[in-house]
């Protein structure tokens, strides 16, 4: 009935002994990096102008889930459209968070109806030029089905491509209908 | 960018040596030898960073045979010496000689072997090499392999490939190297492969060797572009004969080796472009220097598959200096990511630090210490508003040790580990479930029952159902089950059959009650969170129209279902917006460097959680057939009708792997093989597509309708770019409101993950999946492997790997249908 999970014991002894730096401790690493120190995501003072904190969703770096990144952005530009122009732009630099939109992707339209399906349709790009797999295609429409059912009065979300219904993105997801909020997808959901 | 790199601090600790109590227990779990943990009374030992090994109980079991030449008889006055072979491979060691003979050849040791009252301990690494067996690192369980490549070296001619997996598709420098350093460059890509395994960011090399470098460009091959990500793939050629590499990615201690550590990085503005311009960067130890002088890598051609560059490396003239620099740290700065770990960042002089920790009881802290660490202000205090922690103290009771202290809002089990990337450590503390209670409630109209579940403190808890047969789940997360497990009580009652609990993944604790019916579930957690209440009672009936519910109560309640509906949640404080748990700790800034890297609980308990799965045993990369009379239940596919669904094709090529290879290509290859040996075994196999053609959804989907087919399973490859580590290993999908298609999903998944010896990623219901939406059997979309992941994709293309992937599938859908036979005969 029950589990044994006999190597948490076994790290007790570890740690008594010592003996976890003998199975877990360093090797060498140059540490040569790319951009030098991480940026930590602070919010800029500066902003004088009106602002509102918008949450967007991105795939973590490390597995499957997405996670959320806070972001401020100008109170008069943060209608539908704007929230998906920001989720294009990709998670801010320093954070354990990637982009999961193909290069070249842009918003052409967007329309809220009545009864809180939001409908946007994307350059070509986004099919075009999709790397695939299910996992992918799965973190690509929910980065953006996440975040914008997160918002008030966007109910579901229906993903068109240069103004046409599409089957799917990349081969699996079926994209003819609005999709709704995955808490499957989000950590700790 | 470039800058040479000084490593120091060779930091032995005394524990290392033999002596300490019963080290050996622990050390051991680490190195599996032919499927099974080492066992030997001598522990193993760590000697310059190298793994020793007692030579008989490590090697006998592959079939070594292990032969101690006595110094006293045959050579008086000579060192002891040591003798191993397998098949045509002898290898003569000398205690304390690092100096030995390869088939008469000179071959030379990295440490040296140690004969210690009669025991012989030799270096893992280069007697492993030397005697061709197969050493790799199983990130997933934190377990070093050791086992015999496919078949004994003895009936293997000489020569033969590499058996190391993916070796053998190099590319263009394959037909340049001889069939005597095949092996050797097979042994030095091992090695590579093992860094990626070990999730570290960069590649290194031992030096002295040349090296190409191929970078496969960020356009893929085919009609899809792929976006601005590098992948880099290494061929070592012209390895000097009696080179030896070893493994240094799982031991400890520094790496006393020479190595480069060698990156490429696209132009990022370039993307989409084919001329994307690749700059190589590469990091030299001291002793040795670039032949090139502008540290930019030397373009050589250009194949098919990429731009090769190469770098030549001489060793140069080591200079002995006893200089220990110690890395400073100026700065910590402590943040909670929401939902996630606690992140401390250490910012100073090294851009990673080593770290150890423990944790200390009464109160309960968790020390961190940093070896090798000068923290250059004062001691400090931090107060957290953490979760998790109530106080970070920052100190250095050595002179050469700085050490965090965290103090423990609440009990629990510590996990550190370090960001791949970043550097920071990212702290976890996980609640101990302790007790799951099942009681009857006495006095009320009808039954009910309560359950309660009590961890050491607060877990983030998540309920909901899985129909057929009905379950109420409740995943525990930040949680683990240590020593025996939970403690269950269970009062007798008609309203549950059955509890499990289980350790689901690394923070999470599932328990799952099987339910005898439809209930009526309310959740309850309150307080500090570290209880979590379950009320279930029969679900109402269907409400009859103008009657009340008493009168309902004697018709068939046909549309009751499980519903959960929480009453009080407990939930982890919000993080959001205002970092309100960032701390910032600062002192001075500089410039050296200091290296470091640590493993994870995580690691170590997630081999906890992939151990223990029967079947697929004896599964050996080199196998080429699958072998049917060995997987369990296979009489169990005779008859039934199965319809394979290859993914992609035609105009859409799915994704495109780092090495070129299409997702439309092996999905099938892979799904002909698994046709003609389901067929094999009596299965009528309907296949969607049997050539380059894309089927309509339709077409994908009908002919498991009208056929009525017992099983749809629909392959693919998957892709998720940009991510650290690369993902690798299966997932599995399948459709809620199919019946019978959770169980199947699990049996695929646990005979992939079993043959191929790779994790499971994923196993969830998804229903907006077009492909199992469209049927009405139970189906399952299968993701075999990562194309994104070089390593992968390269085992992926193989006939030997695609063969691995059929065993694994044939032996879930044996277990599928054999355990199905056996509920209907019950």
């Amino acid at each position: 009935m029950t589990t044994m999970v006999p190597s948490i014991q076994w790290l007790g002894r570890v740690s008594r002994h010592g003996l976890v730096v003998a199975l877990l401790a360093a090797i060498a690493w140059t540490g040569w990096r790319w951009e030098g120190q991480r940026v930590l995501p602070l919010h800029s003072p500066a902003i004088s102008r009106p602002v509102v904190t918008v949450t967007l969703y991105f795939p973590a770096r490390s597995g499957d889930l997405l996670l959320p990144e806070v972001r401020q952005i100008d109170a008069e530009r943060s209608s539908p459209g704007d929230i998906v122009r920001e989720l294009l732009k990709g998670p801010s630099p320093g954070l354990p968070l990637v982009n999961p939109f193909p290069p070249g992707t842009r918003l052409l339209d967007w329309d809220l109806e009545p009864d809180g399906t939001l409908v946007v349709d994307f350059s070509r790009e986004i099919v075009t030029r999709h790397w695939g797999g299910t996992a992918g295609e799965l973190a690509t429409v929910y980065s953006l089905v996440n975040t914008l059912t997160s918002r008030s009065g966007v109910r579901a979300v229906l993903i068109k491509v240069e103004g046409q219904p599409v089957d799917t993105l990349a081969g699996h997801l079926d994209l003819r209908y609005p999709l709704t909020f995955a808490a499957e997808l989000v950590a700790g959901g | 960018m470039i800058s040479l790199v000084t490593l120091l601090l060779l930091v032995y600790p005394a524990w290392a040596a033999p002596g300490t109590a019963n080290p050996a227990a622990a050390e051991q779990e680490i190195l599996w030898v032919a499927g099974a943990p080492l066992k030997s009374v001598h522990p193993v030992r760590v000697t310059s960073g190298y793994l020793l090994v007692p030579a008989v109980d490590t090697f006998a079991p592959l079939g070594v045979e292990v032969i101690p030449q006595g110094a006293g008889q045959d050579n008086p006055g000579q060192t002891a010496r040591l003798e191993l072979r397998r098949g045509e491979q002898r290898l003569v060691v000398g205690a304390g000689q690092l100096d030995a003979e390869l088939n008469g050849k000179p071959y030379r040791l990295h440490v040296a072997p140690v004969r210690e009252a009669g025991v012989w301990f030799v270096p893992l690494a280069g007697v492993a090499s030397a005697l061709g067996l197969q050493l790799t690192w199983d990130d997933q369980a934190g377990r070093l392999l050791l086992e015999a490549p496919g078949q004994p070296a003895a009936v293997q001619p000489a020569s033969r490939p590499s058996p190391l997996p993916g070796a053998g598709h190099g590319g263009a420098a394959q037909g340049k190297r001889s069939g005597q350093q095949s092996d050797q460059a097979g042994v030095a890509r091992l090695q590579v492969l093992l860094l990626q395994e070990a999730g570290l960011a960069s590649l290194r090399l031992v030096a002295p060797v040349q090296f190409e470098v191929r970078v496969v460009p960020a356009k893929g091959a085919g009609e899809k572009e792929k976006p601005a990500t590098t992948r880099v793939d290494i061929e070592i050629e012209g390895l000097q004969p009696g080179t030896k590499v070893a493994i240094p990615a799982i031991l400890p201690g520094q790496w006393p080796s020479p190595f480069v550590s060698l990156s490429v990085q696209t132009d990022g503005t370039a993307a989409g472009t084919s001329e994307q311009k690749a700059r190589l960067g590469v990091e030299l130890d001291s002793r040795f220097r670039l032949i090139t002088r502008t540290g930019v890598a030397e373009q050589v051609g250009t194949a098919e598959a990429g731009v090769a560059y190469r770098v030549d490396l001489v060793p140069q003239p080591v200079q002995e200096e006893k200089v220990s620099l110690l890395a400073r740290l100026d700065r910590l700065v402590w943040q909670r990511e929401v939902g996630g770990s606690a992140r401390l960042t250490l910012a100073g002089s090294a851009p990673r630090y080593s770290f150890r920790y423990q944790l200390v009881k009464n109160p309960s802290r968790l020390l961190i210490d940093l070896p090798g660490t000068v923290w250059t202000g004062k001691e400090t205090v931090l107060d957290l508003a953490d979760p998790d922690f109530t106080r970070l103290t920052i100190s250095q009771p050595q002179p050469d040790q700085a050490r965090i202290t965290l103090d423990l809002r609440h009990p629990g089990y510590p996990s550190v580990r370090q960001d791949d990337v970043t550097g920071d450590l990212l702290m976890d503390i996980l609640r101990v479930v302790e007790e799951i209670n099942l009681r009857t409630l006495s006095g009320q109209p009808v039954e009910q029952v309560q359950v309660t579940i009590q961890s050491s403190g607060p877990v983030e808890a998540r309920a909901y159902v899985l129909p057929t047969p009905e379950r109420l789940v409740v995943d525990l997360s930040g949680a683990a089950l240590v020593g025996a497990g939970a403690k269950i009580s269970e009062q007798a009652n008609s309203l549950v059959n059955r509890v499990r609990v289980a350790q689901f993944n690394p923070r999470t604790v599932r328990v799952v009650l099987e339910l005898a019916r439809p209930l009526e579930v309310k959740v309850n957690q309150v307080g500090d969170g570290s209880r979590v209440e379950l009320f279930l009672s029969p679900s109402p009936p269907a409400p009859a129209p103008g009657s009340g519910a008493q009168a309902g109560g004697s018709q068939p309640a046909t549309a009751a279902t499980t519903t959960v509906t929480w009453l009080q949640r407990w939930q982890a404080q919000e993080v959001q917006g205002e970092l309100p748990f960032k701390a910032v700790a600062t002192a001075a800034v500089g410039d050296s460097l200091f290296a470091g890297w640590s493993e994870t609980l995580a690691q170590i308990l997630s081999a906890v959680s992939v151990s223990g799965q029967g079947g697929g045993e004896g599964a050996h990369p080199g196998a080429t057939e699958v072998s049917l009379s060995k997987i369990a239940g296979i009489k169990a596919l005779a008859g039934r009708t199965i319809v394979i669904d290859p993914g992609h094709g035609g105009d859409d090529p799915g994704t495109i792997g780092v090495n070129g290879a299409r997702e439309k290509d092996l999905a099938l290859a892979i799904s002909l093989r698994l046709a003609a040996v389901l067929r094999q075994s009596g299965a009528r196999v309907i296949l969607t597509r049997e050539t380059d053609v894309k089927p309509e959804w339709e077409e994908r989907t009908a002919p498991a309708n009208l056929n009525q087919a017992d099983a749809l399973l629909s392959i693919h490859l998957n892709s998720s770019p940009g991510r650290v580590p690369e993902p690798r290993g299966v997932e599995v999908y399948y459709h809620s409101q199919r019946p019978g298609a959770d169980q199947l999903a699990q049996a695929v998944l646990r005979g992939l993950t079993t043959v191929l010896k790779v994790p499971a990623r994923r196993l969830e219901a998804w229903d907006d999946l077009r492909v199992l939406k469209g049927s009405t059997v139970p189906g399952v979309l299968v993701e075999v492997g990562y194309l994104t992941n070089p390593e992968e994709a390269e085992k992926l293309v193989t006939p030997e790997y695609q063969e691995l992937i059929v065993e694994g599938l044939v032996t879930g859908l044996s277990q599928y249908f054999a355990s199905r036979q056996s509920k209907a005969g019950q």
